[in-house]
């Protein structure tokens, strides 16, 4: 946590170096959470690329260092957001890299192919839960729902996926 | 399988996906560096004044040793009451007088802004980037002049100072009244529902009926208004912009409320980043609906942040935005309507105000870093005036709930600390729209629910629960928010999963079945005293006073693909013993009014109780000592149990899901009078 400190520091400052040392540690699990709630692999990778260059020109509001990982995965849940909105009414294919894992057989496959039949909130909601490590109450503060809702619409969408897996 | 297991399952495949090499952070680090930071925006002391100037090195002095944001007040130990019955004091109360310095006054202001009233007829959607003063024919300048905005900002509501639309007259140049106590109930019937309507509040929902006319919020956002004598849409109306969402609407008399909340893609122009991006605020439309089938919007105000509660009482309707802002942006934004800042210490007390605005002053926690807090407002309904009365804080950092009573109203916000959950309780007067924060008491555990609270006489009774001793407590403050009375351990080593306070009683339910109290006597405020008398109970997720002798009880057990929902209802009048009856019904999945209990109806004038579960709504009365089935409603595909209500008027039943309505003959063995209204068939 010190180290991060630091970094955040010294990426105030306008070292680059030290904001990608930040970014080093997430960018995976940003890159994740765009995917699984777009489904679209560009989508997913212009929503990252837009949301880190953001919280660049932006990293000196941040005050909290500690707070890095919730404020940038923030900064893409909004990008990502507006592009579910873009999406309605448009049915999203599997991009190419998925559609090739998708020829695996098995429950692994299952669970991400169940996952991908939620709709954009529900994806969202999980992948926040799953990728940023959001509480019930901070997906709740973002979404402009108590956190008894974002509990509610979790179980629901997780037990749909259940019920798809045959379980 | 269950959902832990899942989501382990959907993490450990996600693992196998990996970001392309464009994201990679040697690929980042360059495009970064194509980008030179922008300079920090100043903040303009000089406007602020000097002592505000002071407070702000002191701030920044202060930042540099600061560890953590705003954690908690300091606690003021209070003198032991003279009761001896507490041993191990372990609430810590903070004064509420003035002497203190933690009175925070709110004074109602003057009328030193106007908001444009956005007069309209029927349907019409706002577009929030636009100008308001467009709407009347005002621009930018002469509405920003009135409201006392610096000249140069653009015309947009995201403000948190006084907004006062014109008067709105009923074409004789008198106001518009609003008639007392006339306000329509919402779905939970006669008894309360909720803790905003124990003591008469009004609280806003899917849907509102007078008696006359259903008010419903459907799925597609409109507002759709029903006559029940014919079951005839009469009108629908579309409220706010695409970017918003109805969440609830509220009625009284003649006045219609609508609270939706919004994202905008931007606030402002040349927005650096998501700080001015994807800001969300709450907005409240106020319409006349004294000609039922012209609805006109009187007028509109809104706020920034996310929407927390809101309810009405009296002639005031009162809501609650959760922010989350730095001092800084605060300042700045409070710089452009003309108002100004209060920066509070550590243990509540004021430092500095900046230099006077035109708006009320905002209170403020004195801290760096982003501070999430509770704003509250007060919107008048009488002679067509809207007034964004007061404001004021609360530090925000864990859950929260809260309890309205007639004269004072209660929130509470429980922490996690390194030794245990803590919850800190802020107590309000509310009168007229004056708001007023009277004093803190903070007590060990946690709330878990707006039940757990109660105001009796003046005295503030709160249950907590504490998951790592597991332990139950009852605390009693009086009138000044210091500890009077308590009982510690109230579930003998379990927890508490229900409770409901019934004058000078209290009834609660433990997750155990042995051992534990099940009802507590409260008259004596510094000893209460425990009636073994009552039965115990154990595993009950809600308890609801029903008629003035009767406590429903409902208890959900099982996994959530084959639950069990029971009702039982117990006697507690004391009148000899302890009847009951149960009813449990098998596999009914989800059952939505066990998170938000609006969603259950208790009559206790028709003895009827109503509710949705996954795939029907029921309704059950109950006389002569049992529960009797009166409907078992298959609800269509599709439909969330959670938009579903039911309530009672005349001598039908009806049941409401978004557009869809069904009325049913309570006189009749509940058959069904009408399908419900199709959506083509609004007019």
């Amino acid at each position: 946590m010190e180290l991060q400190k630091e970094l955040v520091w010294r990426a105030r400052q306008g070292d680059a170096k030290a904001f990608a040392e930040l970014y080093r540690g997430i960018y995976q699990d940003l890159y994740r959470f765009a995917l699984y709630t777009l489904k679209h692999s560009q989508d997913a990778e212009d929503a990252v690329g837009d949301a880190v260059m953001d919280a660049w020109k932006g990293i000196r509001k941040l005050k909290n260092e500690e707070a890095f990982r919730s404020w940038i995965f923030r900064i893409l849940a909004c990008k990502c957001r507006r592009k579910l909105k873009s999406y309605r009414n448009r049915e999203i294919e599997l991009t190419e890299d998925l559609e090739s894992q998708d020829r695996e057989i098995g429950e692994d496959l299952d669970v991400r192919e169940a996952f991908f039949r939620l709709s954009g909130e529900e994806r969202m909601i999980l992948a926040l839960n799953l990728f940023a490590g959001y509480s019930s109450r901070e997906i709740g503060t973002f979404l402009e729902e108590k956190d008894s809702t974002v509990r509610s619409k979790q179980r629901r969408a997780l037990r749909k996926m259940r019920t798809w897996l045959g379980d | 399988m269950d959902d832990q297991r899942l989501l382990e399952k959907l993490k450990e495949k996600a693992e196998e996906t990996k970001a392309p090499d464009s994201l990679s952070p040697e690929r980042m680090e360059e495009r970064l560096k194509e980008y030179p930071m922008r300079k920090q925006r100043r903040l303009p002391i000089r406007q602020l004044g000097l002592g505000t100037a002071a407070v702000l090195c002191l701030l920044l002095l202060w930042n540099v040793g600061r560890t953590g944001s705003l954690e908690e007040t300091v606690k003021v130990q209070q003198n032991p009451p003279e009761s001896g019955e507490m041993p191990g004091d372990e609430s810590h109360t903070e004064g509420g007088s003035e002497e203190d310095g933690n009175l925070t006054e709110m004074e109602e202001s003057e009328g030193d802004g106007k908001w444009d009233s956005g007069k309209e007829e029927g349907a019409k959607d706002r577009d929030l980037t636009k100008d308001e003063g467009s709407e009347t024919g005002k621009n930018s300048a002469e509405v920003q002049a009135e409201s006392g905005n610096l000249p140069g900002v653009e015309g947009q509501a995201a403000q948190h100072a006084r907004m006062i639309s014109t008067a709105e007259t009923d074409g004789q140049g008198e106001a518009v009244s609003v008639e007392e106590d006339s306000y329509a109930v919402n779905a939970g019937g006669m008894s309360a529902s909720t803790s905003l309507e124990a003591s008469g509040n009004g609280a806003g929902d899917k849907i509102q009926t007078d008696g006359g006319f259903l008010y419903r919020l459907c799925t597609d956002g409109r507002i759709r208004i029903l006559s029940l004598q014919d079951m005839e849409e009469v009108t629908s109306l579309s409220v706010g912009g695409e970017q918003e969402k109805a969440e609830e609407i509220y009625v009284k008399g003649d006045r219609m409320l609508v609270v939706t909340v919004g994202t905008p893609e931007d606030l402002t122009e040349g927005g650096e980043g998501f700080e001015t991006a994807e800001k969300s605020y709450v907005t409240i439309y106020l319409y006349d609906i004294s000609d039922v089938e012209h609805p006109s919007l009187h007028g509109s105000i809104m706020g920034e942040g996310n929407y927390w509660a809101s309810w009405a009482k009296g002639d005031y309707f009162y809501m609650i935005c959760r922010r989350t802002a730095t001092i800084e942006e605060r300042s700045d934004e409070l710089q452009k309507i003309g108002g100004s800042i209060i920066l509070l210490e550590k243990d509540g007390t004021q430092t500095e105000e900046s230099a006077g605005g035109t708006a009320p002053p905002i209170r403020f926690p004195m801290t760096s870093g982003i501070q999430d807090y509770l704003e509250i407002s007060s919107i008048c309904l009488t002679d067509g005036n809207l007034q964004t009365d007061v404001e004021n804080y609360m530090d925000v950092e864990g859950e929260g709930h809260m309890f309205a009573g007639e004269d004072h109203f209660y929130l509470t916000m429980t922490k996690d600390l390194e030794n245990g959950e803590e919850t800190q309780i802020t107590k309000y007067s509310y009168q007229d729209g004056i708001v007023k924060r009277e004093g803190q008491a903070e007590v060990s555990g946690g709330v878990d629910d707006d039940a757990f609270l109660d105001e009796e006489k003046g005295f503030f009774r709160v249950i907590t629960n504490s998951r790592e001793g597991m332990e139950a407590n009852l605390y009693i403050l009086d009138e000044e928010m210091k500890l009077c009375g308590k009982r510690k351990d109230l579930a003998a080593g379990t927890l508490v999963t229900a409770a409901v306070y019934v004058g000078d009683q209290v009834y609660f339910s433990t997750s155990q079945g042995e051992g534990g109290l099940s009802a507590m006597d409260l008259s004596d405020p510094e000893h209460p005293r425990e009636m073994t008398e009552q039965k115990r109970m154990s595993g009950y997720s809600m308890l609801r006073q029903y008629g003035e002798t009767l406590l429903l009880a409902i208890k959900a057990a099982g996994e959530e693909e084959n639950l069990e929902l029971s009702l039982s209802m117990f006697d507690i009048s004391g009148q000899g013993e302890t009847k009951e009856d149960q009813v449990t019904l098998r596999d009914v999945g989800e059952v939505p009014f066990l998170e938000n209990s609006k969603g259950l109806m208790t009559d206790g004038e028709r003895k009827l109780i109503g509710f949705a579960v996954q795939e029907r709504y029921y309704v059950f009365s109950y006389g002569e000592d049992r529960f009797v089935e009166e409907l078992a409603w298959e609800l269509e595909e599709g439909i969330d149990a959670d938009d579903v209500r039911g309530f009672a008027s005349g001598e039908r039943f009806y049941v409401t899901a978004g557009e869809l309505v069904w009325a049913f003959d309570m006189e009749h063995g509940f058959e069904a009078v009408e399908s419900g209204t199709e959506p083509e068939k609004i007019h």
